[in-house]
């Protein structure tokens, strides 16, 4: 059986990173934790589809050890976890893409039937400066594990969804209605947002996203 | 005959019905132009959270909640006419009336096997989360020695959360205690899983989704 890549999601208190750990099961049918290579970047997928890569640091500088990774948490909406396994290098013979690991570089065979040794022959073997990414290139290496997890991230407004409440909750005469209905379009959003990451509906998902942080910042621009 | 949603159909159709909201409601600039589709979704989603957050809630409440519910999500607003003429696979009808079991659609049966699970956890069945929001498998484990056991294991989830429970017959032939089942759910692919003490353990199984998208 093959491995199936899971990266449990969690966003620090204050909302500003995002930590992605590894709960792959790696070893006993599968290949173990310290043969593999592992490489994770997240990137923010816009309302339109386009991806923007996030600066994504490994707990450790080993990939044969590596178990979490954190990011810059920006706004709420659609991320993209590209994960891949690549094997550590043994001599065998490669396909043209595949890709194997040594020493915390990823170098990429260029031919099929590939039984080059030393992995600086560029002839053979080149170097890849972002491995995640080989998830979504058009050569993506067949010889490693990759996944490409989406999620919906909304925890600015599932805050600001709080904050509102309390606004709502003071005003308990409705002398100001406005902030009853952006507390209840906001809350619309929110669970909105929660209900897309579950059916995998992520462009709508970043649609409510966009539209969540509009009504918010203009709320408390306004004071609301 | 007539069709009584479950709970869970229910809360489908209601959670589809506020997402549907929620994007109508984003697609124009003045969203207070559909206040009352926002009204109506606040009740909703507050009824929701009223069912999930209290355990104390009689069968009678439930009830009441959930009728509240379709009502005010405009959710199974029968009676409809029947639709003739489907090609598709028929569903299998089981019981007499007011005690029908339907058994989902025979296309969205999935049987299959892992005939050789070894130390220490192997993937017996994925698929991805947005397939279904809850689903039964059936199983039977056979040990490296021939015991045997049957059961079933049920699933919900969403988001990166899931939910399952298990029940199973006694052995029979030995001990099948060395092979135990674990669901888990990464946000887009739910897996059933074995783990085993020892080598060469086969599961057969059939997965029933409880709702289809």
């Amino acid at each position: 059986m093959a491995l199936l890549p899971i990266l449990t999601l969690a966003v620090n208190s204050d909302i500003t990173t995002g930590i992605a750990t590894d709960s792959t099961v790696y070893g006993g049918a599968e290949p173990a934790r310290n043969s593999l290579g592992v490489f994770v970047v997240y990137r923010k997928i816009n309302a339109s589809g386009e991806a923007t890569n996030i600066v994504t640091l490994p707990d450790n500088a080993d990939p044969n050890l590596v178990t979490s990774w954190t990011f810059d948490y920006g706004d709420d909406g659609r991320y993209s976890g590209l994960y891949i396994a690549v094997p550590n290098y043994t001599v065998a013979t490669y396909a043209l893409n595949d890709c194997v690991h040594s020493s915390g570089v990823v170098y990429q065979s260029q031919s099929s039937g590939n039984v080059s040794t030393n992995l600086l022959d560029t002839n053979f073997w080149l170097p890849i400066a972002s491995p995640a990414l080989l998830v979504v290139a058009e050569n993506v290496p067949a010889n490693c594990t990759t996944a490409n997890l989406q999620v919906i991230l909304n925890r600015k407004t599932n805050r600001y969804v709080g904050d509102f409440a309390l606004e709502a909750s003071l005003d308990c005469d409705c002398s100001n209605i406005d902030t009853h209905n952006y507390f209840y379009t906001l809350q619309l959003y929110n669970e909105g947002m929660i209900i897309a990451n579950s059916r995998a509906r992520f462009a709508d998902g970043e649609k409510l996203a966009v539209k969540a942080k509009k009504l918010y910042t203009t709320c408390l621009a306004n004071g609301i | 005959m007539a069709y009584n949603p479950s709970f869970v159909d229910i809360e489908y159709a209601a959670r589809t019905a506020i997402l549907e909201a929620a994007l109508k409601v984003a697609s124009i600039f003045d969203y207070t132009r559909f206040k009352d589709d926002i009204d109506k979704a606040s009740k909703v989603i507050t009824y929701l959270k009223a069912i999930q957050n209290d355990d104390s809630l009689t069968f009678d409440e439930k009830t009441q909640i959930y009728q509240c519910i379709i009502s005010t999500a405009g959710i199974f607003d029968f009676p409809v006419a029947p639709q003739l003429g489907s090609a598709s696979v028929p569903d299998i009808i089981l019981g007499g009336s007011g005690n029908t079991v339907i058994i989902n659609q025979g296309s969205s049966l999935t049987q299959g096997s892992n005939t050789d699970i070894d130390v220490t956890t192997e993937t017996v069945d994925t698929f991805a989360t947005n397939l279904y929001q809850s689903v039964l498998w059936l199983y039977k484990v056979t040990s490296p020695s021939g015991a045997i056991r049957s059961g079933t294991i049920s699933a919900t989830w969403t988001g990166s959360l899931v939910e399952w429970a298990e029940a199973s017959t006694l052995d029979l032939n030995g001990d099948t205690s060395g092979l135990t089942f674990d669901v888990t759910n990464n946000g887009t692919v739910i897996a059933l899983r074995a783990t085993v003490t020892s080598n060469n353990w086969q599961v057969y199984f059939t997965r029933i989704p409880n709702y289809i998208n």
